[in-house]
């Protein structure tokens, strides 16, 4: 897709806001367990992957972390870089996916991906930096299907923004 | 005239992105449509792995390192775990021995007439726990970090 340097600038503007918005309602929502949330935030990393690539996907990703962490006032604590490390890598497995396997998977499966890399990558970097032992992984496998689940839900939602925005608002 | 008609359209857009999201169909999406069957491929392979791990985990997790002895509720000795041996304890009953042997901990004798705790095996995990009620011996392991803190969070 080609478009003008401006229309670019204000859609990955626009996504960061979506993915905002969607972050600071996240956080209102009770949950059962403080860790386990849906991740919708990450549609916004998502729809830009498929609607530019990976810079911009990386760009939305990096700034939504950023600012939502200023919002809540986590910046630059452990939680800050938990998120920051799942976001960047989440992104790269969603790239490389589209890139390597471009038809085995839909826009599901790379959902999926980006929310299991999501979760194992903040695990990962639990175990290496606050905890020093590898008992999270405790939790690997209540997360990695709680992933499955909320990544078929987040992919489905930017489906139906992909085809709204095709369908509506890319008569470019 | 003009408004109402917007707004229709507005509902009528509304009520299709319901569908599509219901559904997960739409005519004008040019990127692949949702659930090939890598996709449910993809999800079978990461069920089967995720409760596949739930065996796994168990090999990848830290052994505790201290054991806690307590005497009718109260803590009457630590004993590491680093080296074998043999450990009396004064119970209500009478003496309870308890055996480290490569960082398992169990209950070997006991003046107790069941012998319920010596049947409980070897434990060495943290949080396990070997209980003798009649003699009101109980054996937990836990795992001390060295900093003094499990995690720091805010």
């Amino acid at each position: 897709m080609i478009i003008s340097r401006n229309r670019k600038l204000t859609w990955i503007a626009l996504l960061v806001a979506v993915g905002l918005i969607i972050f600071m309602i996240e956080m209102l929502i009770p949950r059962p367990l403080p860790w386990l949330k849906p991740g919708l935030a990450n549609m916004s990393t998502l729809a830009a992957l498929y609607l530019f690539g990976l810079p911009e996907a990386l760009i939305v990703a990096i700034l939504r972390v950023c600012l939502g962490s200023l919002f809540t006032g986590t910046l630059f604590n452990p939680t800050f870089f938990l998120s920051f490390g799942g976001s960047i890598s989440a992104t790269l497995m969603m790239f490389s996916l589209l890139k390597l396997l471009p038809q085995t998977f839909s826009i599901i499966g790379i959902g999926i991906i980006g929310a299991v890399s999501h979760n194992v990558t903040q695990l990962a970097l639990v175990a290496l930096l606050l905890m020093h032992h590898s008992g999270i992984f405790y939790l690997l496998p209540i997360l990695s299907i709680s992933a499955i689940v909320t990544g078929i839900f987040v992919a489905l939602v930017t489906h139906a923004l992909l085809s709204y925005i095709h369908k509506h608002l890319l008569a470019l | 005239m003009i408004y109402r008609q917007s707004v229709q359209n507005t509902k009528n857009e509304l009520f299709s992105l319901l569908i599509t999201v219901l559904s997960g169909m739409n005519n004008n999406y040019t990127i692949k449509k949702p659930w090939t069957t890598g996709d449910v491929i993809l999800i079978i392979v990461l069920i089967l792995l995720s409760s596949g791990s739930f065996w796994v985990r168990d090999a990848c997790l830290q052994t505790g390192n201290t054991a806690i002895v307590e005497i009718n509720g109260t803590i009457v000795k630590k004993v590491p775990l680093d080296h074998d041996g043999t450990y009396a304890f004064q119970g209500l009953l009478g003496e309870t021995t308890i055996s480290i042997h490569r960082h398992e901990v169990s209950i070997i004798s006991s003046p107790c007439p069941r012998h319920y705790c010596m049947e409980s095996g070897t434990i060495r995990r943290p949080g396990d726990i070997l209980v003798c009620v009649p003699n009101r011996i109980s054996v937990r392991i836990t795992a001390e970090s060295q900093s003094g803190f499990d995690i720091i969070t805010e």
